[in-house]
């Protein structure tokens, strides 16, 4: 059976304990919201993701049994499926639009704030492809290591180590036109 | 993926190493510490082998770099009140949700029992027929084993008197 650092604060959650709900708040708010942020790109329906994935930790803690996956992932992987229904609920732009990356910013990378050059990495991140997105903001932001983050995303490890370099290879493009430009 | 970084070693075993670490690097970009594990000291010494690994790992450095300059994200503290206040209404929910199924397996019972009645009426006659019941338990029981050496003292001293009355009548 696998050591599952939360294991003993789910149950106790599970049992109405305030001070394990608290704990486990504390431990992990702060990575949902930037999965989600990152995912979302959009501060409030990040919130609202996190938010519903806290409401079905609470529902389903009392039933948790430690064993199969690490508790973190599968939280992980739920604030996630949150990220991807209200991605797939927002209406669709065309993808040259998503891609696009604004280059109103005079000058090249030098001569932009970092304020600028953030909202562009932003910006280039949140025009990849959805799955892509996810593999780099779990392992580049959330410093998964590479079985976590594929199993947070339900893939094999082979499938995250292709999402992970087709995501990089377009962010350098990306990136790459940003400061030409 | 792989773009065919040339091995200068030459050896086929040399290739899949360096395809290898290129497929890692771009992956997972350059810094050691976000390798698998147990691909780290074997892309490592990869890198050091190969001019082509290595301009490859500065490329995917500056991307990191770029990436690490990417908004940080503020937690609020509005966000843990929300999270903690989902939890509170999850629990009082579930309390008062084994209240209400508690009361309604008490309602079963006195139903089968008596049903209809208010709930002292079964109450009533349930502590009656047990008070009852230990009392008349209690004045009519007694042990087996004491019943059993009574019987055995009676049989001892109808059979003891033959040589108690000889001896006496002599």
């Amino acid at each position: 059976m696998i050591e599952d650092p939360d294991a003993e604060l789910v149950a106790r959650a599970g049992a109405g304990d305030r001070g394990a709900a608290q704990a486990l708040i504390n431990r992990h708010l702060p990575k949902m919201t930037t999965l989600a942020r990152r995912m979302l790109s959009d501060a409030t329906e990040a919130e609202d993701a996190v938010q519903e994935a806290f409401l079905r930790l609470w529902k389903h803690a009392a039933a948790w049994r430690p064993g199969k996956a690490k508790f973190e992932t599968w939280l992980y992987r739920v604030t996630l499926n949150q990220c991807y229904d209200r991605l797939r609920r927002r209406p669709t732009a065309s993808l040259d639009a998503a891609a696009h990356i604004p280059d109103s910013a005079p000058g090249p990378e030098a001569t932009l704030d970092e304020a600028d050059v953030a909202k562009a990495v932003g910006e280039a991140v949140e025009a990849l492809p959805q799955r892509q997105r996810a593999a780099i903001v779990l392992c580049h932001y959330q410093e998964c290591g590479n079985i976590e983050a594929a199993e947070i995303l339900g893939v094999s490890v082979e499938a995250l180590e292709s999402l992970l370099a087709r995501g990089r290879r377009t962010l350098r493009r990306q990136l790459e036109d940003l400061r030409k430009s | 993926m792989t773009r065919g970084i040339e091995n200068p070693a030459g050896d086929r075993h040399g290739d899949a190493a360096t395809a290898r670490a290129e497929a890692i690097i771009s992956a997972f970009g350059a810094n050691p510490a976000r390798w698998p594990a147990k691909d780290r000291a074997a892309v490592a010494a990869a890198l050091g082998k190969n001019t082509d690994l290595e301009r490859q790992a500065s490329l995917e450095a500056a991307l990191d770099a770029a990436l690490d300059r990417a908004e940080t994200v503020e937690i609020s503290e509005a966000s843990r009140l929300r999270a903690f206040a989902a939890f509170e209404r999850v629990a009082g929910a579930r309390a008062r949700s084994i209240r209400v199924r508690l009361s309604r397996l008490m309602d079963s019972v006195r139903e089968m029992v008596w049903p209809g009645a208010p709930w002292w009426k079964p109450a009533c006659a349930l502590s009656l027929s047990l008070v009852i019941g230990l009392s008349l338990g209690l004045t009519i029981f007694s042990p087996v084993s004491e019943r059993d050496s009574g019987e055995q003292t009676v049989a001892s001293l109808l059979d003891a008197p033959q040589s108690l009355d000889t001896e006496q009548s002599d």
